[in-house]
């Protein structure tokens, strides 16, 4: 009897231990992507300030709806997936209007300035991407979480549901109407 | 047909050096086995520290011998085949990277024994590069028994980076000979992450301090080119600390030496420190491309 005792002692401590892991393991995940999630709005704010900087000394050059850059910027703020694959997007076809503008001024291309921007565009663009790519990583990690057994049910009982994943690149899916007019 | 020329006059010397040196060395040998006979005539009693003596004396004629020989070589073939690799090249097959900054790396395990030289420094399509062999070893003694482990040999590569990160960002292959041993991972807050790529993760470790690091760095294409770099070189691994790269390639031998006891192949031992320098440019390609 107090052999069966103790094995259901050590049963219960078991589960228990198992439980307090997954649990942790649940937390730190949650805090990961949370703190991935912001990652994603400070590299997304580095790249539309970057991108509004170039955009400032383009104008002299062409004639640009800066309006289009603070609409991205709303629609960050709004914070959603798909509002911010939208936004990011967004600042993809603003990057690429101005190289096209780039391509047709040579002098601008060939502003020490310019070049300057364009490289750390590029950078704030790269870093953006990792940030999107950890958030998906982490978000993976527990949507797989949940749905393997036995860690589903700890979630289950934790409310914890899965969440939404970025797209590959949004940017090449969706044209965002952005106007230019070169003078 | 210059060319052509070149190559049969540096066979012909490199081939009358390797025989010189071979006959230069059986003389030698023959000379201090007479007398050593003389000796063992004389003190019969110590005819076991004769043949160590003798050995040992051997030994050290045979290293001071084939210096020259090796010298030779590196200045003409290896000199050559790194000047139609790199500009501005640099080569001193004397010094190499100090044991500090390879042991601070902590891309290999700290033994008690370390040896680097022949450091070639170079601009490669506008990257300046570092290599130099690294040989680094543990010597441990129990009762009259020396045992020694090597822990690297190889080539090991320093290259400045477009790209800068906050920390710490090791990128191991499962079969570098530290990437089993515990405890240096574990030190400067390093995590272990997954990245996208199952085939990746199967070929590579990746620790860093900061997760956004490793993804910044990581990009898919240079997942890719990493993947297929390590498909033909196994035991690759890598450090980006802040703005600098180190490249470690365990391949269990020193690059550009030369063994004095078979003919020369000129074009093969060309392609040999071709090669090798080769695996080191291909990773450089691959980070220019990120």
């Amino acid at each position: 009897m107090e052999v069966m005792l103790m094995i259901a002692g050590a049963i219960v401590v078991l589960v228990l231990l198992y439980f307090i892991a997954v649990n942790n393991k649940l937390e730190q995940t949650t805090v990961k992507i949370q703190e991935a999630d912001s990652g994603i709005d400070v590299f997304l704010q580095k790249r539309f300030d970057t991108l509004t900087k170039l955009v400032d000394i383009t104008k002299s050059y062409a004639t640009y709806e800066k309006e289009t850059l603070l609409e991205a910027i709303k629609l960050r703020s709004q914070g959603s997936i798909p509002e911010r694959e939208k936004t990011i997007a967004t600042l993809d076809q603003v990057d690429r209007d101005i190289r096209v503008i780039a391509e047709n001024y040579p002098q601008l291309k060939a502003s020490d300035l310019f070049r300057e921007l364009q490289k750390a565009a590029v950078d704030a663009e790269d870093h953006l991407q990792a940030a999107r790519r950890l958030y998906n990583a982490n978000v993976s990690s527990l949507n797989q979480m949940i749905v393997s057994f036995p860690q589903s049910i700890i979630a289950n009982m934790k409310g914890i549901q899965p969440k939404e994943m970025f797209k590959a690149d949004p940017g090449k899916k969706e044209d965002v109407d952005v106007s230019i007019t070169i003078d | 047909m210059q060319e052509a020329t070149d190559r049969e006059l540096l066979f012909e010397a490199l081939e009358k050096m390797r025989k010189d040196t071979l006959r230069n060395f059986a003389i030698a040998c023959g000379a201090v086995f007479i007398l050593f006979v003389f000796f063992f005539i004389r003190f019969p009693m110590i005819f076991l520290f004769s043949i160590i003596g003798y050995l040992l004396i051997i030994m050290f004629i045979w290293m001071a011998m084939k210096g020259p020989y090796i010298r030779f070589f590196k200045e003409k073939v290896v000199t050559g085949v790194l000047s139609s690799m790199l500009e501005d090249v640099s080569y001193e097959p004397n010094l190499g990277f100090s044991e500090s900054e390879v042991m601070e790396s902590r891309l290999v395990t700290r033994g008690n024994r370390y040896h680097s030289e022949d450091l070639v420094s170079g601009v490669y399509k506008g990257v300046f590069v570092q290599r130099s062999d690294v040989r680094i070893e543990n010597e441990t003694k129990s009762g009259d028994t020396t045992i020694q482990t090597t822990y690297f040999s190889g080539q090991w590569m320093k290259l400045k980076f477009q790209k800068e990160i906050e920390g710490l960002l090791y990128v191991i292959d499962h079969d570098f000979p530290c990437s089993g041993a515990k405890g240096i991972f574990n030190t400067n807050h390093l995590d272990k992450v997954k990245v996208e790529s199952i085939a990746f993760n199967e070929t590579f470790k990746v620790y860093c301090q900061q997760a956004h690091d490793a993804f910044y760095i990581l990009t898919p294409r240079t997942m890719e080119s990493l993947e297929k770099l390590a498909s033909k070189n196994k035991s690759l691994s890598i450090l980006f600390a802040k703005d600098t790269i180190h490249v470690a390639v365990n391949t269990n031998r020193n690059a550009f030496e030369i063994g004095l006891l078979r003919p020369v192949d000129i074009d093969e031992e060309t392609k040999r420190v071709h090669d090798d320098m080769r695996v080191l440019l291909d990773f450089v390609d691959a980070i220019i491309a990120i």
